[in-house]
């Protein structure tokens, strides 16, 4: 009976995420925003600042993730527009999905978005800026910030939403609470470029996988809460 | 009613007074800082303060959130806001203080970066209340907000063991603070303490009557139609 339900509830979140990416291949509202603007990004840095290899070294990780951050929060905010648009949550509601799968759904497909555009946006930085921070360490750090960032993104673009001015919103939410796991994702980079292997004693390394367990955890319920009316 | 508001006004007015009198005259002068060092017993307690005040806010968005009190949120929002002001005086002070210790204004240890990231939420904490138009919404978005906020309090506390330049927690067994020192900053926090009750009374009374202008108006709207 408990495997029956366990099952049903992944065909759900499955299906959830299913209509979320077919959404995102006929839209492209995430790909067109958070790429085009991340790619400006990199274009515009190469003009306000020009680094030596060795000054790369040091700057490049914190240019690299606030380039993310603001490409991935802009990617967000369109990403579920179209739910908001035609009231897909209403209709979701009333087929009487759980709230929490829709928040994981909602949250996996906001992940799946991020780790592509993360690892697409490091091709400019390669290519256009000469700074390659790519590892295969590097992917464990940008899944444990993909995780932390589209659980706390999920949660706020739903407050913001329902909001004046959402847009200014949006950013004065999601990036505060980000924050911690940007500053750790940062560090953790920081060193691997700086040729450090990836420790499991790093406390940059705590502190991201710590935020990501407390927001996944409170970051459900809050959501839940938040649709409750 | 207004005997106790009056009261609870008069009597931060004196504590400070007396409070002022012995950071300046009692209190002594620190060996190796100098008369620096009295910006302490401003900044220990709006630190402090304004820690206490985001817990609670914390303690009371759950409480709204499970029991819909319009009490509870006007409360939180009054100690959010009050908090916001104890915690922006800290992050001020301690930038005063650091200058001549420190050599910098700023410096991106681990505490103040945690600080002023919580000063951060809490300023969002305001502004989604200011700008989402239904009150109940408000509330809750704030409570939510109000949850994520104090869960970083202690995190920042905390974070003084992480690799810190912060000088470490001063009361408590391993203190080394003298008496004489000890004596001002308990009364500094007694008188700051006074003075966060009595505005979080005031802003709690300021909202409550707002409230009730606005559901009067609304009454009044509902009899014309």
């Amino acid at each position: 009976m408990k495997i029956d339900k366990m099952k049903d509830l992944a065909n759900q979140l499955i299906l959830l995420v299913k209509k979320d990416l077919i959404l995102e291949w006929r839209t492209k509202e995430f790909t067109t925003a958070s790429l085009v603007l991340g790619m400006l990004i990199v274009v515009v840095l190469n003009f306000g600042i020009r680094l030596t290899s060795e000054q790369w070294e040091m700057a490049g990780p914190g240019v690299l993730w606030i380039c993310f951050v603001l490409s991935g929060i802009v990617g967000v905010g369109r990403a579920f527009q179209s739910d908001f648009d035609n009231e897909a949550l209403t209709g979701i509601d009333l087929l009487g999905i759980s709230r929490d799968i829709l928040f994981f759904s909602k949250m996996t497909t906001c992940m799946i978005f991020i780790m592509m555009m993360l690892l697409v946006l490091i091709v400019p930085f390669i290519a256009l800026l000469g700074f390659n921070p790519f590892s295969w360490e590097l992917l464990v750090v940008l899944i444990l910030f993909s995780l932390g960032f589209s659980l706390v993104s999920t949660l706020f673009v739903f407050v913001s939403n329902q909001t004046k001015s959402k847009d200014v919103i949006m950013y004065v939410l999601i990036l505060p609470v980000v924050l911690p796991i940007l500053i750790a994702s940062i560090e953790v980079t920081r060193e691997l470029v700086a040729g450090y292997p990836l420790n499991v004693t790093n406390h940059w390394l705590g502190i991201l996988v710590g935020f990501d367990l407390v927001y996944l955890v409170i970051c459900p319920w809050l959501f839940g809460i938040i649709l409750d009316d | 009613m207004i005997i106790i508001r009056n009261i609870l006004l008069i009597i931060p007015i004196i504590l400070m007074l007396i409070n002022i009198y012995l950071i300046f005259m009692v209190a002594p002068t620190d060996a190796n800082l100098g008369h620096v060092q009295r910006i302490f017993y401003l900044h220990v307690p709006t630190a402090l303060l304004s820690f206490v005040a985001f817990f609670t806010v914390a303690g009371l968005s759950v409480s709204y959130l499970i029991t819909k009190s319009q009490r509870v949120d006007r409360l939180s929002q009054a100690l959010a806001e009050v908090g916001l002001i104890f915690v922006t005086l800290a992050l001020v002070t301690g930038s005063i203080w650091a200058k001549p210790v420190w050599g910098v204004w700023w410096t991106w240890e681990p505490r103040l970066t945690t600080t002023l990231i919580l000063w951060f939420i809490y300023v969002a904490y305001v502004m989604v209340r200011s700008y989402t138009s239904d009150t109940g919404k408000a509330a809750k978005f704030a409570a939510v907000l109000g949850i994520v906020g104090g869960i970083n309090v202690p995190i920042v506390y905390y974070s003084v063991m992480l690799r810190s330049i912060h000088p470490g927690p001063v009361i408590g067994d391993e203190t080394k603070l003298p008496n004489s020192m000890l004596f001002v900053l308990i009364v500094s926090l007694m008188a700051f303490g006074s003075v966060l009750i009595a505005l979080v009374k005031e802003r709690h009374f300021t909202l409550h009557a707002e409230q009730s202008i606005l559901e009067y108006k609304l009454k009044s709207q509902w009899k014309s139609i």
